[in-house]
């Protein structure tokens, strides 16, 4: 039978009209074989605009569509299901993408709409060789992964839970919280971090819907939406969590005397090789650093701690776990790394005193902090001047181009808290205020008012003169350079990627954008979800947040993961491999090469056979096939050829 | 008028395509002679994709793929960068030249670097000026080609050939079986020679398979079968192009 061509331009106003003469092309689209009808229209994707396509296929019997419009990925659902509703099979259309990938980028009339033509002509040649494919419906397990322990997997974990979903919380450290728990207070509010934030980690806990899993990385992640099989690797603690009632006396027993920088307290104090993080630190358990316990490096010590500890919960025997777990989906919030400021040398950081990050000041300005809340010098006085500088590593060339988003704010907070405890004279040294959130601006109108010194510049050095440390920068509202003298310099540290994101990525199969940071499927409508299906986003991984914005991304994960599971059951794409019968000869070449161990080879029959619960399309087998065995549906050798010729005939 | 080549890319839909749709978003001009086609992985790139370009004419195939250690099927972009070598010995069998054909990464951020890739390609062959294949008469470089061109399409060489079982070798829309059966047995030939000693139209099929075979082996490359398929552990980036 003949197929019956229906080729749709859309102007799409004047994003595709302006620079692709939309007559011309329909002219030209009707020439084409196969082609029996042809319509431009101003907005295709409107009702009206697939109500044209919908009569077209009921009135003309119109069996394959091309729709010259925008990219597939916004609109080709919408139009598989336009034509499907007519009981067409929704492969049965193309997109010919002449908006992002032609009129958009071109300027030259002419030349955009020979380009149009060539584009829409492929559409046409490839259309006519669609298959009708039989989209695969899949369960979707009731449980989810979260992936770190902070605000945002947190909050993600506690809204599914409560749903009673079941949830394996994932924290690579031996407490939650993750950096929130190091915070003194919150900005605009100035709500104490921890009185907000420790009930929800002790409802983590209570949760009997949440495993959660401390000292843990996720290592490795296998199937598909509603079916993914997670590999969690738990390191071991050398303490039975069951048993340690977090007395502490372990701690006081170890005999590691100088202790080592405490990785909560940002290096501002120090612990022991078995501690516990701090000392609201949920689960409140010890734990035996591998890397600094004399018994574990050195193989000698006296065993204190073993005998401190009267619940006899320590035990050096204990070994890596590896555990596997099945869920439907998965929410990756791992957070952010704060910037190195070692990176950036004109700072000092490191090789003069007195000079923090910003959670470093966090810590000292926390009551549970080293000095209790003080706001003191290396040497123990009160500093009398303390300069803020904003922006280090962030919006610079040399370093990260991306704005935080949270230092203006966090130091502005720092600048307030500080100047109410020690009433030292404050300099914050900025580029601009980005006071975009709910209260922002007026607290940075407060803090000014509080009598804070603002001095727009970027500080550009920092070194010692007479045993005071001297900021430099540009005022550039006064286009001089500027020197102050001060005590105490905060470095406002940017936010950036986990430095082992690319890892991350890697097992869980999604992108990351230039920054580092996890990339969402669209910036704007779809910013929760990534390019793979049932892996979502939430928190700073995706990009600087603050902790509004992260509560409401994590609820919004959560939702989403809550909306697949209600459905019960999704469409996945029908776009997978197969292996013909009858050509197979058995050599297994495909089987080698399969990324997803998706082909199983019938020893009955000597042929391969690929397992469609598995194979995800990528098509690495039907490019080894030597006798083109293999297929890829809708990608088929001769569908692709069909689309060259199309292309440059 | 000067000449402007025609070029064709294969764009992974997970990197490169979706970088030209944030290029369109951000209306970032390229050259409108680049036409591309989507990939669902360049791990699928097929030989006869950018083989039957060259067959219409294209001057230019440029495919471009994600970057190392971020193919989202784990090694597909090795694949497709280690298939591309593999294509560009044969181009330089058949006289077309290795140049025509290039790989290169793309991340879906990064526009200026898919600008820059695709315009500099488009600089690169004009000054390679119109590619003369598959026409050519005579020139010392199509020397192969121009006995390839004598296939008769009898098939005599497949029927001989001991490691062929196939019933369809090469695409359909192909119109030389010598040719796509050499891309069918360039990697696993066994140099029987069966092939050359049956062919009715005397081509020396074992000659040009040897050859390039021999191209191919020099290039040092990861084998056709490379195991991908054995956790995580292995998606590290294997360096096959220096």
């Amino acid at each position: 039978m003949k197929q019956k061509i229906g080729v749709y331009i859309c102007h799409c106003g004047t994003n595709i009209a302006a620079t692709v003469d939309c007559n011309e092309l329909a002219r030209f689209s009707s020439t084409l074989p196969g082609v029996k009808v042809v319509r431009d229209y101003r907005y295709l994707c409107s009702d009206p605009g697939q109500d044209l396509i919908k009569k077209d296929i009921r009135k003309l019997s119109i069996d394959r569509v091309v729709v010259a419009a925008c990219s597939p990925r916004m609109h080709e659902i919408t139009f598989r299901n336009a034509i499907s509703s007519e009981n067409l099979n929704p492969y049965f259309i193309n997109i010919a993408n002449i908006r992002e990938q032609c009129s958009w980028v071109h300027k030259d009339k002419e030349r955009a709409t020979e380009k149009a033509k060539h584009i829409v002509q492929a559409a046409v040649a490839r259309v006519s060789l669609h298959e009708a494919l039989e989209a695969r419906r899949v369960g979707i397990k009731p449980s989810a992964l979260v992936v770190g322990a902070g605000i945002a997997g947190i909050q993600a974990a506690l809204t599914m839970a409560n749903d009673g979903m079941k949830i394996f919380l994932v924290e690579r450290a031996p407490y939650i919280g993750g950096h929130m728990a190091q915070l003194d207070k919150t900005f605009p509010t100035l709500d104490c971090a921890s009185c907000i934030f420790t009930p929800k980690t002790v409802e983590v806990v209570r949760n009997k819907n949440i495993e959660l899993f401390v000292c843990s990385e996720v290592v490795d992640v296998k199937g598909y939406v509603g079916n993914f099989t997670v590999t969690i690797k738990k390191h071991p603690t050398h303490v039975d969590p069951s048993r340690c009632t977090g007395c502490g006396d372990c701690v006081e027993a170890c005999v590691l005397k100088k202790g080592v920088p405490s990785e909560f307290e940002e290096g501002m104090a120090r612990r022991k090789a078995i501690y516990i993080a701090f000392p609201q630190a949920v689960p409140l358990k010890a734990v035996v650093d591998n890397e600094s316990c004399l018994l574990l490096t050195k193989g000698k010590c006296k065993k204190n701690c073993i005998e401190a500890c009267k619940a006899e919960a320590i035990n050096f025997d204990q070994k890596e776990e590896v555990i596997e777990k099945e869920v439907g989906s998965i929410i990756v919030a791992t957070g952010y790394d704060p910037f190195d400021p070692y990176l950036l040398p004109q700072y000092g950081y490191g090789v003069y005193d007195n000079i923090i990050t910003g959670l470093q000041f966090e810590r000292l300005s926390s009551p549970s902090g080293p000095n209790c809340g003080e706001i003191l010098l290396k040497d123990g006085t009160v500093p009398k001047t303390i300069a803020f500088l904003h922006c280090i590593g962030s919006r610079d060339e040399n370093a990260k181009l991306h704005c935080s988003r949270i230092c203006c704010m966090a130091s502005m907070k720092q600048a307030h808290l500080a100047k109410e405890k020690t009433g030292a004279e404050i300099y914050e040294f900025y580029i601009d205020i980005n006071a975009f959130g709910k209260g922002y601006q007026e607290f940075y109108k407060r803090v000014r008012e509080e009598g804070i010194y603002f001095i727009r510049g970027k500080g550009s050095e920092i070194y010692k003169k007479d045993g005071r440390l001297i900021v430099e920068a540009e005022d550039t509202l006064l286009g001089t350079p500027v020197e102050i003298p001060v005590d105490l310099v905060v470095l406002g540290t940017g936010l950036t990627a986990r430095r082992d994101a690319e890892r991350m990525a890697q097992v869980l199969g999604i992108s990351q954008s230039a920054d580092g940071f996890f990339m969402e499927a669209h910036p704007k409508l779809r910013p929760v979800s990534t390019n793979v299906d049932g892996i979502f986003l939430a928190g700073c991984c995706q990009g600087p947040k603050d902790i509004p914005d992260t509560v409401a991304q994590a609820s919004a994960a959560a939702a989403e993961v809550m909306s697949l599971v209600i459905k019960g059951e999704i469409e996945v794409e029908a776009t997978i491999s197969s292996i013909d019968p009858e050509i197979c000869a058995g050599c297994k070449l495909c089987i080698e090469v399969c990324p997803y161990t998706a082909i199983d080879f019938l020893d009955i029959k000597g042929i391969s056979s690929v397992n469609e619960a598995l194979c995800k399309g990528c098509g690495a087998c039907t490019s080894v096939c030597p006798s083109k065995a293999a297929r890829q549906k809708h990608f088929t050798q001769d569908q692709v050829l069909a689309e060259v010729e199309g292309l440059l005939a | 008028m000067s000449f402007e080549p025609k070029l064709l890319g294969f764009l992974c839909q997970n990197s490169a395509d979706l970088c030209a749709d944030f290029a369109g978003m951000e209306q970032k001009s390229y050259t409108p002679n680049f036409l591309p086609v989507k990939l669902p992985c360049l791990g699928s790139l097929d030989v006869f994709f950018p083989l039957r370009a060259y067959f219409l004419e294209a001057d230019g195939v440029l495919v471009l793929g994600c970057p190392p250690r971020q193919c989202r099927h784990k090694r597909g972009n090795e694949r497709a960068e280690r298939n591309v070598q593999v294509i560009q010995c044969l181009l330089e069998i058949l006289g077309i030249g290795k140049d025509r054909l290039n790989y290169a990464w793309v991340h879906p951020s990064e526009i200026s670097r898919l600008l820059e890739t695709v315009n500099g390609f488009n600089e690169g062959i004009t000054k390679l000026g119109p590619s003369a294949f598959p026409q050519s008469e005579g020139q010392e470089e199509f020397k192969w080609w121009n006995q390839l061109k004598k296939c008769s399409d009898c098939h005599q060489c497949r029927e001989v050939c001991p490691i062929c079982f196939c019933k369809k070798c090469y695409p359909e829309s192909f119109q030389n079986f010598g040719i796509g059966w050499l891309v069918h047995v360039m990697e696993r030939c066994t140099n029987c020679g069966a092939c050359q000693d049956i062919c009715p139209q005397q081509i020396d099929l074992l000659k040009i398979v040897q050859s390039l075979q021999q191209k191919i082996s020099n290039l040092n490359i990861i084998p056709l079968n490379f195991p991908i398929s054995q956790g995580s552990e292995k998606t590290g980036v294997v360096n096959i192009t220096k």
